[in-house]
């Protein structure tokens, strides 16, 4: 297949009109979501790479069955990432087994997250990351799904919403239920940072 | 990797012959979804519309006896309130499942689906709606007249001067017949037809009296109303006169 030089430039909504058209251009829109995609699965299922892969090819089969359906008043991101999600959780259903979130961080990201908790004075070495991965994981999956979007993947409350199909009061009240979680599980746990 | 995995799922949508769902199989199904929501709503308007019926055409428990609580559940549409909710949320998951559906807030889906069918069973109502659905399920669906039987059934007390039925012989109107909400059948005395209100009885028609029990199949009647529906008050018989200062008290 030749490469196309301006496929890159060409916004989600070009590429989708494009692959509509014509098969082979949406390898364009796959590669452009791969990469991202492929750590999501990791990162919210805890699967390996392998299997990661198999259930990202399912997903890019699944966006390419419904490109017709893509509705643009959505980013082309969030519903590629619903359809991710859904595919996941599918999958465990299909094992009967609970996906496990990574808590893979750089220190940025948990900065962020602490900061939005009002922590963020006490994150002072890595003795203590461990412990805020452990009361991390100690969360109820739907407040740890809302964590990782936003801060491992930094969307915003919108595209989270539309991700996990809330409204985005819903978004903001999870996430200011899994800080009052997170503190209670300190307290629980006598922590001290 | 990378360029192996969009490579392998090109190939395999390539050899499998996949091509995308057409459009309209999307249109096709957002229109569905919005039929159901659109049904449901004009459905609960329908049942809103004898909601108001029944409330506003209800009444007289006080005239008949039952205190002020009782009065109040007495009179309650259990089944059409019931419906209506089920309508709604049938309205609302159905609403949840439209393209954009999901971002409005419950609480606010459930309110505007609740007033469009209290403002579409209004109008409804005011144009007679309300009556006639009532009597059409009610003559149409068995299980609701057995609702509406049973829902009846405290105001068949003939000791303390009240019943109530179905009328099985509308003449002579002097002398006509009911089957009580019980199962009883009555001879009904209407000695004075037009002051007793005794010019409605129709066959089939549900009917509530004050009066008095002859005998075992006798009763007198001294009014007579629809059991649901506008009944005229006799001038000897005011709203605040209460059967209960006249008579002992139901059991």
């Amino acid at each position: 297949m030749t490469v196309d030089k301006k496929m890159p430039e060409k916004s989600d909504a070009e590429l989708v009109m494009l692959s509509l058209q014509n098969q082979e251009d949406f390898l364009h829109i796959m590669k452009r979501y791969e990469g991202k995609l492929l750590n999501y699965i990791r990162r919210i299922s805890g699967v390996n790479l392998e299997d990661a892969e198999d259930i990202l090819q399912d997903v890019f089969i699944k966006v390419y069955l419904n490109l017709a359906g893509y509705d643009q008043g959505l980013k082309f991101s969030s519903w590629t990432y619903r359809i991710t999600r859904n595919e996941v959780i599918s999958d465990f259903r299909k094992r009967r087994a609970r996906p496990k979130v990574i808590w893979d961080f750089n220190s940025e990201m948990l900065h962020n997250l602490m900061s939005d908790f009002d922590l963020s004075a006490q994150i002072n070495n890595s003795l203590n990351n461990e412990i805020i991965f452990k009361i991390l994981d100690r969360l109820d999956e739907k407040y740890k799904e809302v964590l990782v979007l936003k801060f491992f993947e930094e969307k915003s409350y919108e595209e989270i919403a539309d991700i996990i199909k809330k409204p985005v009061g819903s978004v903001a009240t999870l996430l200011h239920r899994a800080k009052k979680q997170f503190r209670r599980e300190m307290q629980a746990q006598k922590i001290k940072l | 990797m990378e360029n192996n995995l969009s490579q392998e799922v090109l190939e395999k949508i390539e050899k499998k012959h996949l091509s995308p769902k057409p459009k309209w199989e999307f249109a096709l199904r957002e229109y569905f979804i919005w039929a159901i929501f659109g049904m449901a709503v004009i459905v609960g308007g329908l049942a809103t519309s004898v909601v108001i019926f029944m409330l506003d055409h209800g009444g007289w428990e006080r005239e008949l006896g039952f205190g002020t609580v009782r009065a109040i559940f007495l009179g309650l549409p259990y089944f059409w309130l019931l419906t209506l909710a089920v309508l709604v949320v049938i309205a609302v998951y159905d609403f949840k499942h439209t393209k954009r559906g999901y971002r409005f807030p419950p609480t606010l889906v459930v309110t505007t689906s609740v007033l469009f069918s209290v403002i579409l069973g209004s109008v409804i109502y005011a144009v007679g709606g309300g009556e006639k659905i009532e009597g059409l399920i009610y003559r149409r669906l068995p299980i609701y007249m057995q609702i509406m039987h049973w829902q009846g059934r405290p105001y068949v007390a003939s000791e303390a001067g009240r019943l109530a039925g179905v009328v099985i012989v509308a003449r002579p109107v002097e002398r006509f017949q009911i089957r009580d909400f019980k199962g009883k059948v009555w001879f009904v005395i209407c000695e004075q037809p037009a002051e007793s209100n005794c010019n409605i009885i129709r066959d089939g028609l549900r009917v509530r009296m004050i009066g008095e029990k002859v005998s075992g199949t006798e009763f007198r009647v001294d009014f007579v109303k629809e059991f649901l529906g506008r009944g005229m008050m006799p001038p000897t018989l005011r709203r605040d006169m209460r059967l209960k200062d006249r008579m002992p008290p139901p059991r």
